[in-house]
């Protein structure tokens, strides 16, 4: 993580007024589409002005669509927010696909706010079964004995002694042969 | 070469002791028994090898129901069984399980959710705004009292969890920044990722677990 993205501010996966529990409510309410009626670097907007307009309106009506063209001025999408919030960004020679790109990303988020996300999930109810203690799972006696316990204290795993290998091989070697015996008798 | 080719040998009598396990077929029939005549380590070296109080909670078994061997169960685990089978279905009946909570997999990565919960999925995933859509890949569903297992996917009909979509936004701009000292070379790249933000609606369970239907699965499925 680079410097900068420490320094923004950061936080956690967050929905305006409980939004979706129960119903979901778009945040978007304005958008103004600021362009030129003249210049050049306002023909995608004026294009989109054109053919997408009444589609976008129509499509989220409870978003207000404001048309404001402006001379020799360089086309720009500002949206505004429930939460009080703006998301500005310059269109300026961007063409008709890439303004329907931008105008469908203010429309979907929450606010226009940048921040560095700490964690991929929120929730209020963190544990249903209890949360995980060394005790879970454990035998019930281990609250009547008392400490320190014998039983505890021993090593979980005891790699086989060269002896005890020594002996598996020994019988292996009986066993084989045994059966070589066998084998040869029938 | 004939004779190479043909040469089978009768056994090889090897023990991979590095491993400590027995190499040769055969033996698996006769190795019950003798395991018995080994003297233990206990007998050697008056040690245990294992603690009697089990360290671990017992994990599921790995293979699902019908790649196991049948045992017959006796009387009592039967009777056993169908109680606390009959307890989840009569909580099941009256919703007092309370609360629910499940492990779903979304986006190749698995989640453990409960209603209300907020996810962020990073990436490009369609659904847009406003959507509701059900969470079909559910690999267990708990509650306070009880825990369903899937293996690995519980069925469709026993569960239903249904999810709302309420932001797709861009990530912070990530920076990508490679040089290679001395050479030259030096390459920046910025970049947004898309975040999908999902809301957690309610999981339910629909159905009673010894439910045993003749086709599965394909409930709300158009062919």
């Amino acid at each position: 993580m680079a410097n900068r993205q420490l320094l923004l501010p950061s936080g956690f996966p967050r929905a305006p007024l409980g939004n979706g529990v129960g119903r979901f409510m778009c945040q978007l309410k304005r958008v103004t589409l600021k362009f030129c009626k003249e210049r050049g670097d306002s023909r995608g907007m004026r294009d989109f002005l054109e053919h997408d307009l009444v589609d976008f309106a129509t499509k989220h009506p409870s978003v207000v669509v404001y048309v404001k063209p402006r001379r020799h001025r360089s086309s720009v999408i500002k949206g505004e927010y429930c939460n009080g919030k703006d998301f500005w960004i310059s269109a300026h020679k961007m063409n008709r696909e890439e303004i329907q790109k931008w105008l469908h990303l203010a429309t979907t988020q929450n606010d226009g706010e940048e921040f560095r996300l700490r964690k991929m999930m929120h929730t209020d109810n963190p544990s249903i079964q209890g949360p995980w203690t060394p005790f879970t799972h454990r035998d019930p006696k281990l609250n009547n004995s008392s400490f320190p316990l014998e039983e505890l204290s021993e090593p979980v795993f005891v790699p086989k002694s060269a002896t005890q290998q020594l002996i598996e091989i020994f019988n292996e070697q009986q066993r084989t042969a045994r059966h070589l015996e066998e084998k040869q008798g029938e | 070469m004939n004779g190479i080719r043909g040469f089978t040998p009768m056994f090889i009598p090897t023990v991979n002791t590095f491993f400590r396990k027995n190499v040769n077929n055969f033996a698996n029939t006769t190795m019950v028994a003798t395991k018995r005549l080994l003297p233990t380590l206990t007998s050697i070296a008056g040690l245990r090898t294992h603690s009697v109080v089990k360290r671990t909670a017992q994990p599921f078994p790995k293979a699902a129901p019908h790649q196991q061997t049948v045992v017959d169960k006796t009387e009592e685990e039967v009777s056993a069984i169908e109680e606390v089978i009959s307890k989840v279905n009569h909580q099941i009946s009256n919703k007092s399980h309370g609360r629910l909570f499940a492990v779903i997999q979304l986006f190749n990565r698995q989640w453990k959710i409960t209603p209300e919960d907020v996810l962020v999925i990073e990436g490009y995933w369609p659904p847009n705004i406003g959507d509701t859509i059900r969470l079909e890949k559910v690999l267990l569903v708990g509650s306070s009292d009880f825990s369903l297992v899937g293996m690995p996917l519980l069925r469709p009909d026993l569960v239903n969890i249904q999810a709302t979509v309420i932001e797709k936004r861009l990530s912070h701009t990530k920076t990508n920044f490679k040089k290679i000292m001395r050479k030259q070379y030096q390459r920046i790249h910025f970049f947004r990722f898309q975040q999908t933000m999902i809301r957690i609606n309610s999981i339910e369970l629909t159905s009673r677990i010894d439910e045993k239907k003749d086709i599965e699965g394909l409930e709300g499925r158009v062919f």
